[in-house]
């Protein structure tokens, strides 16, 4: 079996749904600029209005429509400079993703500072698969730093989390 | 009066103090240099809240050693793992890396520091010729003008950025949404900010800049997983003998014409918003093997090879803070977040920074001068023990660099919002690399959105309502709308047949 090109952009990257939803954002910022004052909504009517236009070529730079491949062309639309050249799947993504958001929500609950090293050890151990005493080495670690750095060099209260903070969500 | 503030900032760092801030972001630049993801730029918006303790021009010292290091740390990795530290320092590769194999990894680092620091010096000394220039030609200028530049500095960054025009453009619009939310600083009404009282002073930066460029970089550097360098790969780095350092240093001054042509390919390169070190170290690297007597002798371990592409790329700093200190336009991603943080000592960014901050440019040249000599001498020192950082597993680096960027934004203000913020313009910034729109336009225009809608609500105050007829009875204003034209149309004529039927027959 030959091997997948390196370049060739995978199809989720090159199908129209991320252009079309940059489409519906822009014509979301239009209409509601339109509820402001004249001088408010001068400037970001202007600016969503390109976004249309600009977001509606790259909707048809992605299709096989007539004229497609001369927006391509001079619009610069390829997928072969691509940042990112590999090709995560869907539930990795989503794992990595997950992880970011449960560290975010993890502070939120029970604060920066009890986060860290739960945060770092876990992931350590669980997304790495590296050793337990290494986990818990990096974990401690990081949780020195925040202490000496943070809160006593520097004299920060790092957030103590909505358990332990009064004021809940309205307090951040 | 340029004169005293160079001087001024030059006996600051003779002052412990600010010495002790530079070496700082040396060590930290030369380590996040070394570590392929990483770079200058998630350094830096890693730094920003530490800065925000500091007055400006120590900030800038922190700043400027953390820019001057890093591009000469990815070339140590380049030498002597065969894998670039920063995406310019590939074209080190070619040739370091074949030195290093023949045991001359102690002359490529040699030349590496010695072209580097030299590379470096020669973009800043640039710089600092063109500052009076930049002065004058700031003085004349007016809110059209201002409006004008901006429009320009996007349209040449989108258009810079190969094979992205329309993406670019796309991404550029939205950063300029992202910056108009909040309180209208004209009309003092709020605009899209969903009834959340937190938005009213808009988006904050520093959040925005660590979620695009730290937490974003995480995630994709987590997606792809492993170490940096297998073991195999350091461990016969670590066997590596790193001697003859002489032989390279003496090798940049006697192909002197190769450091010259590479600096200055570095500093024009990079004062072009956009395009940055990668084209510069490349352009430099394959103009030198084209024209050179041996050319048959490179990729295979010319000593040529490494000098060019590391002057180029050390020069091409300078070049870029050219666009940045003159026309506040940050030309790369790096001088973008540098931006993000004099804004957050309360320097404004825009055409005024030259005049109104001299102090704090001046800082940072020297800073980058400083630095771009101390990162040369401690990473020829260190270069052996700089390797090992490669080892370590991105599964270690990702939550402890994800830890400390929230943390650093929560100290900011002490707003868990802020965190949240950084949080969801990480996972933006994220899908944004996963979908090829480039982060530099959004992150430029969101830095520069504010200034561009005061200048063109203010060019409308003056003339009345008649913005067009206003800029075209303005010289410089129609200079820069012609610019902006031909700017867009560059990707098209580059394509157009004729050129290619010219091309051919020459």
């Amino acid at each position: 079996m030959d091997k997948p090109d390196p370049l060739q952009a995978p199809r989720i990257v090159t199908s129209i749904w991320p252009a079309v939803l940059l489409l519906v954002f822009a014509l979301v910022t239009f209409v509601v600029a339109q509820g402001y004052s004249a001088t408010s909504a001068r400037f970001p009517s202007m600016v969503a209005g390109a976004m249309i236009v600009l977001s509606v070529y790259d909707i048809w730079s992605r299709t096989n429509l007539p004229g497609a491949n001369t927006v391509k062309t001079f619009g610069g639309t390829g997928f072969r400079q691509r940042e990112m050249m590999h090709n995560p799947s869907f539930a990795n993504q989503a794992e990595c993703l997950g992880w970011i958001t449960g560290a975010f929500a993890m502070m939120a609950a029970i604060g920066i500072l009890a986060t860290s090293p739960i945060f770092c050890a876990s992931y350590v151990r669980f997304k790495g698969n590296r050793s337990f005493a290494v986990s818990v080495g990096v974990g401690i670690g990081v949780l020195i730093f925040q202490l000496a750095v943070f809160e006593w060099a520097l004299n920060y209260e790092l957030y103590r989390g909505l358990f332990f903070t009064k004021g809940g969500v309205s307090a951040w | 009066m340029g004169l005293d503030a160079l001087l001024d900032a030059f006996l600051s760092v003779l002052n412990g103090g600010s010495l002790t801030f530079l070496m700082a972001g040396v060590l930290l630049g030369l380590t996040f240099g070394v570590i392929p993801g990483l770079g200058g730029t998630t350094a830096l918006a890693l730094l920003i809240p530490v800065t925000y303790t500091l007055d400006p021009l120590s900030a800038m010292y922190l700043a400027g050693g953390v820019m001057g290091a890093t591009s000469f740390g990815g070339s140590i990795s380049a030498i002597l793992l065969n894998t670039p530290g920063t995406a310019p320092n590939a074209a080190t590769c070619f040739d370091g890396y074949p030195l290093a194999r023949q045991g001359k990894a102690g002359m490529a680092i040699g030349a590496s520091a010695t072209a580097s620091a030299l590379g470096g010096l020669i973009g800043l000394f640039t710089l600092l010729l063109f500052i009076p220039v930049a002065r004058e030609v700031v003085l004349s200028f007016g809110s059209s003008e201002f409006f004008l530049l901006t429009v320009l500095g996007l349209a040449a960054i989108a258009v810079s950025i190969k094979g992205k025009l329309l993406r670019g453009l796309i991404a550029a619009c939205i950063g300029l949404l992202l910056a108009f939310t909040g309180a209208n600083q004209f009309t003092g009404e709020t605009r899209f900010t969903g009834g959340i009282n937190y938005l009213w002073e808009g988006i904050p930066l520093v959040p925005a800049l660590t979620g695009l460029f730290a937490i974003s970089q995480m995630i994709e550097l987590a997606l792809k997983g492993g170490s940096v360098a297998d073991d195999a790969t350091v461990k016969e780095a670590k066997n590596m003998r790193i001697k003859g350092v002489s032989e390279g240093v003496f090798a940049v001054f006697k192909h002197w014409p190769v450091l010259l042509r590479g600096s200055l390919i570095g500093t024009v390169i990079g004062a072009i918003p956009g395009l940055g070190g990668t084209v510069a170290s490349f352009l430099s690297y394959s103009s030198t093997a084209q024209t050179a007597k041996d050319r048959d002798t490179f990729g295979k371990g010319n000593i040529k090879g490494v000098i060019a592409p590391e002057a180029a790329n050390n020069a091409k700093d300078g070049g870029s803070l050219i666009p940045t200190v003159a026309f506040g336009i940050p030309g790369s991603a790096e001088t973008a977040v540098f931006l993000g943080i004099l804004v957050l000592h309360g320097i404004e960014p825009g055409p005024q920074i030259l005049l109104q901050n001299e102090r704090e440019v001046y800082g940072l040249i020297v800073a980058l001068t400083v630095s771009a000599i101390a990162a040369s001498v401690l990473g020829l020192i260190f270069a052996r023990l700089l390797v090992l950082i490669t080892r370590i597993d991105v599964n270690i680096v990702v939550p402890v660099v994800v830890t400390l960027s929230l943390t650093g934004v929560y100290v900011l203000e002490g707003r868990m919002a802020d965190v949240a913020v950084a949080t969801i313009i990480g996972i933006f910034g994220y899908l944004m690399i996963r979908f090829d729109y480039p982060r530099l336009t959004l992150v430029i225009a969101f830095v520069l959105g504010e200034i561009a809608e005061r200048s063109y609500h203010q060019v409308r105050l003056i003339s009345d309502g008649n913005v067009i007829e206003y800029m075209l009875g303005r010289p410089i204003s129609v200079i820069l709308i012609i610019a902006t034209i031909v700017t867009f149309f560059l990707p098209a004529m580059r394509k157009l047949p004729w050129r290619r039927m010219v091309g051919r027959a020459i």
